[in-house]
């Protein structure tokens, strides 16, 4: 007779991401981190994101440093994350708060702590290095000063990676074969703001739509505007130089071949026919058939260095030269590596035989 | 951090470094329970163990056989065959083979190939079930013995349970000896905790007879003190500590003994006896691992008391597997651990498993290097 139905997840063998750069990425929605601990995994670290007292996301390591059990089966105490195999505390640095039993804590107990910020509806982390380089994404278009709008939010999953994901704006060619846009595409580099963004412009003056729409007049003059780090991207769609919607898109890579898009639209609601309802639903359709499409080459496609390129191809290899700047950095992980296997004392570990 | 290759401690033991199979990798040299003896009929019944395929069936006397489930000849699963005068027939050339896996009878053939014959594993059958031996040709030591079971079973009153889970054989035997898991995760708020690995075995004589070897056994001793507030003013964790000593008095204490594959528990409450409970592993495989036994009171004389020990002992036994599982499932054995001062019993019998587990020798022909070494 069995009577446990209640099953806790097991380790996942995951394979980080290859070629990921440093910066700021999904670990998890916040609405989904509630009084109770979630595991999550991020660049193929599985990690446990709760809220300390203070309600701040804590992104940590899923396991107990103590005897491994998994960390969100524990639960929240006085702030601390307390876990549930032998209430193990640890505070919001990783540092173990309290363990019953024990006077002097044993040196490395503590949980590794990833950095994190919460905004935007989302707990992010900086995955690459131990300090973040620069900030988590300015997305005002959400907040509360910002004018009257509507929004929605979306969340695709595709087995590409982040970069691949990133660089599908700058893809000039891209945008006639699998969206339909025939016109003349014109690609413009933002003048460089700073070292962790690039921007460029995509512009036609004469959008030819696709085929059911063709018969209309064309809307005018259509521009995206994109402005990308390493990890997240902010983007505009702007008609005649009025901006139409804004877009936020990030991305939580799980691990190799499991990649999340998460993401916001904004759309104000200016007067006449572009800040309709009608107008948003139209946009969100498109959105999300565009992205479909997208998916559907992601899907099967190989990851390349990009052998054979064209002129055009211009936006995606400097967006790649751009990424390549800030590939997590070698140096980092072996230093990391060697003061981890300094400190000894591991005797009998199931399995590392 | 979170770097693009992994996290440091896990490059410090690199993902192929960590054997596929857990359960298969890291199984000790010993007896695991596999099937309860009445659903093994005449056979063949087909499973895993140790992360392979095993066919168990009865031979002419009954006794319960188990080999590697591939025939030698053309490799078909022996498990779809047979059993024909206390023989298993392969289903596909209708060769036969012995309960020591060495082929007895091929058909058109007057001579057998000495080759001919599959890994076979020892076998007992006792407490309710069918043990298989793993880890060398021969048993190392004999099967321990439960009297509670095999000679007064009159004397108690039991049921036998069997849970599913993903954790390792060494994880679930463990349990037993990480006494501070009891207070944090079962909720036990103990005092005066006494907790001492036993040195002989002649300590746990209460639980059985010794094992036929000094080296093969592993005993401990636990007493402690339920906290009991007012009921008035926490009235859950009084009835939490009511019913962990069964309202029988105010220590419980706990004498656990076991071998590499397997435990046997004596509970009393100040002094006095209340259940006994056997406990065997079944390794399935990669993470596919069950506990399997028999648990039960000892009966009191009076037929109510019994009822309610059996009934209190049920739901304790019940609720304490219900926490204990996902642990189990979810815990990841391949990272460093840390030890703290309790911990000094767990490591003692993690030492004392992998010595077991470093004695199994496996044969070659069969694992093929696959299910580790």
């Amino acid at each position: 007779m069995s009577f446990a139905p209640v099953r806790g997840r097991p380790p996942r063998d995951l394979e980080p991401p290859r070629g990921l750069a440093r910066g700021w990425y999904v670990a998890e929605r916040s609405a989904r981190v509630g009084r109770r601990p979630r595991s999550a995994a991020v660049a193929g670290v599985e990690v446990v994101v709760w809220r300390a007292g203070d309600g701040a996301a804590v992104v940590m390591d899923r396991f107990c440093p103590h005897q491994g059990a998994a960390l969100e089966l524990g639960r929240v105490v006085d702030g601390t994350l307390r876990c549930a195999f032998h209430h193990f505390r640890f505070d919001g640095e990783g540092a173990c708060a309290a363990a019953p039993g024990v006077r002097r804590l044993p040196r490395g107990a503590a949980a590794r702590v990833h950095p994190s910020w919460e905004g935007l509806g989302y707990v992010w982390t900086w995955v690459g290095s131990a300090v973040p380089e620069y900030p988590p994404p300015d997305f005002p278009h959400l907040g509360r000063g910002s004018p009257a709008h509507r929004r929605y939010r979306f969340a695709f999953d595709t087995s590409a990676t982040a970069r691949r994901v990133l660089e599908n704006g700058f893809d000039l060619p891209h945008f006639p074969v699998v969206h339909g846009i025939a016109g003349d595409l014109r690609l413009t580099w933002d003048a460089e703001e700073n070292g962790h963004t690039i921007g460029a412009r995509i512009t036609t003056d004469s959008v030819a739509l696709p085929a059911p729409l063709d018969r209309l007049p064309g809307p005018g003059r259509l521009c995206l505007h994109l402005r990308s780090t390493p990890s997240y991207q902010v983007l505009t769609f702007e008609l005649n130089d009025r901006p139409v919607a804004h877009e936020l898109l990030a991305v939580a890579p799980v691990a190799a071949g499991a990649t999340t898009l998460h993401g916001w639209t904004v759309m104000p609601r200016a007067g006449g026919l572009l800040g309709s309802a009608p107008a948003f639903w139209a946009y969100r359709l498109q959105h999300w058939w565009g992205t479909r499409a997208d998916l559907r080459i992601y899907r099967d496609a190989e990851e390349t260095g990009g052998s054979i390129n064209t002129s055009d191809d211009e936006g995606v290899l400097r967006f790649r030269r751009f990424h390549r700047r800030w590939a997590v950095r070698e140096t980092v992980r072996e230093a990391v590596r060697e003061t981890e296997c300094g400190d000894g004392a591991r005797t009998i570990d199931e399995g590392t035989e | 951090m979170i770097g693009a290759a992994g996290s440091p401690g896990e490059q410090s033991t690199p993902a192929s470094a960590v054997p596929p199979n857990p359960a298969g990798a890291n199984i000790a040299a010993s007896w695991y329970a596999a099937i309860r003896s009445p659903r093994l009929g005449k056979g063949p019944h087909r499973m895993r163990l140790f992360g392979r395929e095993v066919v168990l069936w009865r031979d002419r006397r009954g006794a319960a056989r188990c080999v590697a489930a591939h025939c030698p000849h053309q490799g078909a699963n022996l498990g779809l065959g047979k059993v024909v005068d206390g023989e298993l027939r392969c289903p596909f050339h209708h060769w036969r083979f012995g309960g020591d896996g060495v082929c007895t009878a091929v058909p058109g053939l007057s001579r057998i190939p000495a080759t001919a014959r599959t890994r076979s594993y020892p076998t007992r059958e006792a407490h309710g079930f069918v043990w298989v031996w793993y880890g060398s040709a021969e048993p190392l030591f004999e099967l321990p013995e439960f009297p509670a079971l095999s000679s007064r079973p009159r004397r108690y009153f039991g049921f036998y349970y069997d849970d599913a889970t993903t954790g390792t054989v060494r994880q679930l035997l463990e349990n037993a000896v990480d006494h501070q898991h009891f207070s944090a995760l079962h909720g036990l708020d103990l005092e005066g905790v006494d907790f001492r690995v036993l040195a002989e075995q002649s300590e746990a004589a209460d639980n059985g007879p010794p094992l036929s070897r000094d080296d093969a056994w592993f005993g401990i001793w636990f007493s402690g003190r339920p906290w009991r507030p007012p009921l008035r003013r926490a009235p859950l964790a009084w009835i939490t500590g009511v019913v962990s000593t069964f309202a029988m008095g105010r220590r419980m204490q706990l004498l656990v003994d076991g071998w590499p594959g397997g435990q046997r528990f004596t509970a009393y409450v100040d002094g006095t006896e209340v259940y006994k409970v056997i406990m065997g592993i079944v390794p399935q495989g990669d993470r596919a691992t069950r506990q399997v036994g028999w648990a039960g009171v000892r009966r009191t004389g009076r037929w109510h008391r019994t009822l309610l020990n059996y009934v209190l002992f049920w739901v304790q036994n019940r609720a304490g597997t219900l926490q204990d599982v996902p642990i189990y499932d979810s815990t990841r054995n391949a990272q460093p651990t840390l030890y703290v001062r309790y911990d000094n019993g767990l490591l003692r019998f993690r030492r004392f498993y992998q010595s077991w587990v470093d004695r199994a020798v496996l044969d070659p022909e069969q694992d093929d290097g696959k299910a580790g070494t």
